[in-house]
């Protein structure tokens, strides 16, 4: 009986515990799905009947709707505090934006720093679960189009884009849009990257050299010299051996786009372009990593870092510039908008410090040489089955205004800037998706004018809103420096590393493809694992430099022979 | 009627445990059949293309699947013989130790890291190991060069095993401890009587006492030999030690969620549960026979 018993219990609680799990994932779809429908069913309903047909043009691109419309997002979280009572998606940003066009905007998921970011939108993409509208890299926008995932933005885009999109993607002549364009229709609305982004440039303690009496570096070798000072002559003066030579990072080189720390000059001076499709002397298409100049560029970083010159610890950092915002390094490589960040952070802790650029280390001819990075590569999707794609275009053409400065309303703008001033946060990382828009040649121009009315030869009174503010804030600095951190960020930017762009010759070499092939969907990731694997142990010397042969031929085995005759294919055709 | 009084509590405690098993054990079965498709999110489980073993195939082309699986079974089996050591001579010695309040400190000391999140310890170690840090200032003092302890495959797999250890030995000695505590005091009384010092006594009687948990402990472990610890190795290894500490998990989590792979990576997955499942029975078996441990 005892037994009997016991098995129907058994039974019964058996029973329930499935019951229970039926209804709590039960449960939960429903919600999810009730929550959904309702909100694209309202939406839908209200965004069909209350927009008019009578407005065009930028009267329609930034036309208030009549009733309240919602857009679900996935919302990358940024560093910065907000002021008391303000949260991501409820902030002065947000609540402009809503105001101006009745969109409100709910965060289906928030993560924080980029590569959270990337995997909640892979995770989104795999199981088949998008918010309203997101931002997504080349490869998930590729994964979202050959799925029909994403709703045609052609048509929406051609009604409701503004003047001011129009105008930056036309900038780059209409490679942005073609770049998300497949069979003549567009399915995201793609980033304007400057052209600036792409050169990687060497930052240095301009404070240090002078207390060491020392000159800027031209070549690799006199760049080694230095970070030997850097290391054994205790330029920070606190009487301890503790400061770095040159930082890196564990990806050895970006590629396309740099970072902090990326080693991508170095290669370049030896006429390398890791990462990047070129052509060879005999014209034939050839991955850029595997070129014998590599080699050498490998060569010259092991040595380095057998010496001591590369930061011994530079693989192993959760956050790479560490030992930047520490004071710890005085000299590593980065693009133009460094001041922005990191330098921001490590001046603030060392207001003594002050960093210059150069565009070094030139190569044996005495030319800078720099990789380009593609016109764009984040861009934003729309669901298949949302309602009201051009909310998100809304959007687009609403923050884009205001971060192009030309948003007409100036009392809310003043109040935007005072906000963010008494916060230090950046507007821009609480608009609702992170995707910039700006012409591809801005930096250097604006350089360039802001240098003309500071020496008086151009009224200020005549330049757009966005390089007003630049000049408006390097006269601060110029006044007061280091004073005024908000000033001091463009200030720099633009003076330094914008200068530097300015006024130095480059040799800029494009990638000639930037896309997926069929063979790299499935091989590419091993490969590039195979590659920064490589890299990486013969540098810090696990590997002797002749390794690089074997991985070149190992490279060309597994898959990359196939795939650079796709390549060739896809570049020629 | 009394019975079912008492047995109540004990049912409402299962269940969670099998809605949890339901959810997260159950239902992602069925999901493995996409270890034989070309997944695509969009078409679904049931609309994606079959391509039977090609991820298979494919998986044993790669350079890296001979390292991975080599990697987790060697962490996994030198974990799990740490684990059972360390635990036991811990017990052992603690057991020895007279001053009874002595012995609940140090029992509650040692096993609070059991209670910490790899999260934080891996930011502990790395500063621990790092090239300031006390471990290379401690073999400063014995005239040794510092070690980049993180980035060398020959010390890191140490690394990993000592501070997995290190977090768990003394949770671990708890079922050892109430082992000891269950070994009859007569037995010791008649070997004092017979004149064994206090080592014979461990050696005639406390060891044989403890001898069926120990062979049952190590059978039941017999089941972990593919589970090497994502938590710890995911949030302390680097792209340098990929060589001697990438496991299957890792492996699968970078195909898959970073890469977009996902019948690659479900194919790794489920050819690690079929070897640990034939691990399990193994293990089971050979408990029910050495140590008399039967579940059903």
């Amino acid at each position: 009986m005892a037994n009997y018993r016991t098995s129907k219990w058994m039974a019964a609680s058996i029973a329930l515990a499935v019951l229970l799990s039926a209804c709590g994932s039960g449960g939960g779809s429903d919600a999810g799905d009730g929550g959904k429908s309702s909100t694209s069913s309202d939406a839908g309903d209200k965004g069909t009947t209350t927009t008019p047909s009578d407005a065009k043009g930028d009267a329609l691109a930034y036309e208030k709707y009549s009733e309240p419309v919602s857009i679900s997002v996935g919302f990358k979280i940024p560093d910065d505090k907000l002021g008391a009572g303000d949260t991501n998606d409820n902030n002065p940003v947000s609540r402009y934006l809503e105001g101006l066009l009745n969109i409100k905007v709910t965060h289906a998921w928030e993560a924080k720093g980029d590569d959270a970011f990337k995997q909640k939108v892979n995770l989104a993409i795999a199981s088949n679960d998008l918010p309203d509208a997101m931002v997504v890299d080349r490869n998930q926008l590729r994964k979202l189009i050959d799925n029909d995932m994403v709703e045609d933005l052609t048509d929406v885009y051609a009604k409701y884009g503004s003047e001011l999109v129009r105008a930056m993607y036309d900038s780059t002549k209409g490679l942005a849009l073609a770049d998300a364009t497949v069979d003549g229709r567009i399915y995201g609305m793609p980033n304007v990257a400057i052209e600036a982004d792409a050169p990687s440039l060497l930052w240095i303690r301009q404070d240090w050299l002078d207390k060491l009496n020392l000159q800027a570096p031209k070549t690799v070798d006199e760049l080694a010299a230095i970070a030997k000072a850097f290391i054994e002559q205790d330029p920070d003066g606190n009487g301890k051996k503790d400061t770095l030579g040159l930082t890196g990072d564990k990806q050895v080189v970006y590629g396309q786009k740099p970072n902090p720390n990326g080693f991508d000059s170095i290669f370049s001076s030896y006429h390398a372009f890791p990462k990047n499709w070129i052509k060879d002397k005999d014209g034939n298409v050839v991955y850029g990593s595997i070129t014998p100049e590599n080699k050498d560029a490998l060569a010259k970083l092991a040595e380095m870092y057998k010496a001591g010159l590369i930061d011994p610890q530079f693989a192993l950092y959760k956050e790479t510039q560490e030992p930047i915002v520490a004071n710890k390094t005085g000299m590593f490589f980065g693009p133009w908008w460094m001041p922005y960040w990191p330098l921001a952070d490590a001046v603030a802790n060392d207001t003594k410090a002050e960093w210059k650029a150069y565009a070094t280390p030139l190569d044996k001819d005495g030319k800078f040489v720099t990789h380009m990075a593609p016109v764009t590569d984040r861009y934003l999707v729309v669901r298949k089955g949302y309602k009201n794609p051009e909310a998100a275009v809304k959007l687009l053409n609403a923050f884009t205004r205001i971060e192009r400065r030309s948003d007409p309303n100036k009392d809310e703008m003043k109040k935007l800037d005072d906000y963010a001033t008494a916060n230090t946060v950046q507007n821009r990382n609480y608009y609702p998706f992170d995707l910039l828009l700006d012409y591809s040649d801005a930096v250097v121009k604006r350089y360039k004018d802001v240098q003309a009315a500071l020496k008086g030869e151009l009224d200020p009174a005549t330049f757009d809103p966005d390089t007003k503010q630049v000049y408006d804030y390097s006269v601060i600095e110029k006044e007061n420096p280091k004073k005024n951190m908000d000033a001091w960020k463009p200030a720099k930017a633009y003076e330094l590393g914008g200068g530097v762009l300015a006024t130095t010759d480059m040799e800029k070499i494009y990638s000639l493809f930037y896309g997926t092939t069929k063979t790299m969907e499935t091989k590419w990731t091993s490969l590039q694992k195979l590659e920064n694997e490589t890299f990486l142990k013969i540098i810090v010397g696990d590997l002797p430099v002749d390794a690089f042969d074997t991985f070149v031929s190992d490279w060309k085995k597994l898959g990359g022979d196939q795939i650079t005759k796709e390549v060739s294919d896809l570049v020629a055709g | 009627m009394l019975w079912r009084k008492r047995s109540f509590h004990y049912h409402l405690m299962v269940w969670p445990g099998i809605v949890f098993l339901i959810l997260f054990s159950l239902v992602p079965m069925f999901y493995a059949m996409m270890a034989f498709q070309d997944f695509r999110p969009r078409r679904g489980i049931t609309g994606s293309e079959w391509v039977g073993f090609d991820n298979f195939q494919y998986l044993f082309q790669l350079p890296d699947s001979r390292t991975i699986f080599f990697n987790t079974i060697f962490l996994a089996v030198m974990k799990i013989i740490a684990n059972l050591i360390v635990p036991l001579v811990f017990a052992l010695l603690l057991n020895e130790v007279r001053v009874r309040f002595m012995r609940r400190w140090i029992q509650t000391i040692v096993y609070l890291p059991h209670f910490l999140s790899w999260v934080l310890l891996a930011t502990v170690f790395f500063d621990v190991f790092s090239l300031d840090g006390i471990m290379n200032k401690l073999i400063s003092l014995f005239g040794v060069d510092p070690i980049l302890f993180y980035q060398s495959n020959k010390w890191f797999p140490a690394i990993i095993i000592g501070t997995d250890v290190w977090k768990e030995f003394g949770f671990g000695a708890i079922v050892y401890l109430a082992a000891l505590t269950g070994i009859n005091p007569v037995l010791y009384e008649a070997a004092e009587i017979d004149g064994a010092s206090r080592f014979r006594q461990l050696i005639h009687v406390t060891i044989p006492g403890v001898k069926t948990t120990v062979i049952l402990l190590a059978t039941l472990a017999l089941g972990n030999v593919m589970n090497a610890n994502f938590d710890q190795i995911f949030n302390m290894y680097n792209p340098l030690v990929y060589q001697s500490t990438d496991i299957i998990d890792t492996y699968v989590y970078r195909v898959g969620l970073n890469d977009l792979q996902y019948s690659l990576a479900t194919a790794v997955g489920l050819l690690k549960s079929v070897v640990s499942f034939v691990l399990v029975t193994v293990s089971y078996v050979l408990a029910s026979r050495f140590a008399n441990y039967r579940i059903f």
